[in-house]
């Protein structure tokens, strides 16, 4: 058994051509928003039954389906998780509106400037 | 048995570090056997699973609520990775300290079971894992087995079996 160390993967090679980016970016949202709330949840030393209780839930499997990985999040219920948790679960949102922010400014000071010198 | 640890070059990322095992004078590894086996009758479950084990092995690292956890016996360090939400495939692994996946075999799981060894094909897979394990265990306190300082590969002799060849 003296091969190369790593194994004769045709069908390896074989499924990892066919994953679609769109589903992998799927998958890999639902487990990073889930990895997120137990990160946060870790740092203040919650259980899930600490999470059930603050969300207000009565059954602890829910609170267990959202760290599975596999859970499909409404915009309310990420928006309440992170005010809960203090973390960003809708940063794209966030960073869009930073960003629109920032693009607006320059603008404005420009035109304040203009006006500043044709008034007296 | 004679057979040795692989790492699968596709899945070793910067969180975590997936081998598999290949069997005797076998070419294909165990996870290369069970997409072989599954990717015909069940390809949006398999897809599935390897997603989640890109995800793993690049993103987030292990997060045991991603698994089901204790499907071996107590200290055996075997999980199950399952497509969700219909849950019909296992596919067996052993979580060495969260940064290292060793995948084994798995098989569907028909919805009028409640125990792995009501399947024969389940069991079987299950419990070689199970021995895989043990045989890890006694190689890693008889230090043939290391773990790199990052604790992301294994170091030393990975061929089990008889004669280690």
């Amino acid at each position: 058994m003296n091969r190369k160390r790593d194994g004769n993967n045709s069908a390896i090679e074989w499924l990892n051509d066919r994953i679609d980016p769109i589903s992998y970016k799927k998958t890999s949202t639902k487990m990073n928003i889930a990895a997120m709330i137990d990160d946060a949840m870790i740092a203040k030393g919650w259980s899930k039954k600490d999470l059930m209780e603050k969300m207000g839930k009565k059954n602890q499997s829910e609170i267990t389906r959202w760290l599975s990985g596999t859970q499909n999040f409404t915009v309310d219920k990420l928006v309440e998780l992170s005010l809960l948790l203090d973390i960003k679960l809708v940063a794209m949102y966030e960073e869009k509106a930073e960003k629109e922010v920032q693009k607006a400014e320059p603008k404005t000071r420009t035109k304040r400037k203009a006006y500043s010198t044709t008034t007296p | 048995m004679k057979y040795e640890l692989v790492k699968i070059e596709e899945l070793c990322g910067d969180k975590a570090t997936i081998y598999s095992i290949r069997l005797n004078d076998s070419e294909d590894t165990l996870l290369n056997r069970f997409i072989e086996n599954y990717k015909d009758s069940h390809l949006s479950e398999v897809k599935y699973i390897w997603e989640v084990l890109k995800v793993v092995s690049n993103e987030t690292g292990y997060k045991e609520n991603y698994f089901k956890p204790n499907e071996g016996f107590p200290g055996s360090q075997i999980e199950a990775i399952f497509d969700k939400p219909n849950s019909k495939l296992r596919l067996y692994f052993i979580n060495l300290g969260k940064t290292i996946l060793v995948i084994g075999d798995g098989g569907v799981k028909p919805k009028n079971i409640r125990a792995l060894q009501e399947s024969v094909e389940l069991k079987e897979n299950n419990y070689f894992l199970r021995q895989v394990s043990h045989d890890l265990e006694i190689k890693v306190q008889n230090r043939e087995i290391t773990f790199s300082p990052d604790y992301m590969r294994l170091l030393g002799n990975l061929i089990f079996g008889e004669d280690n060849e």
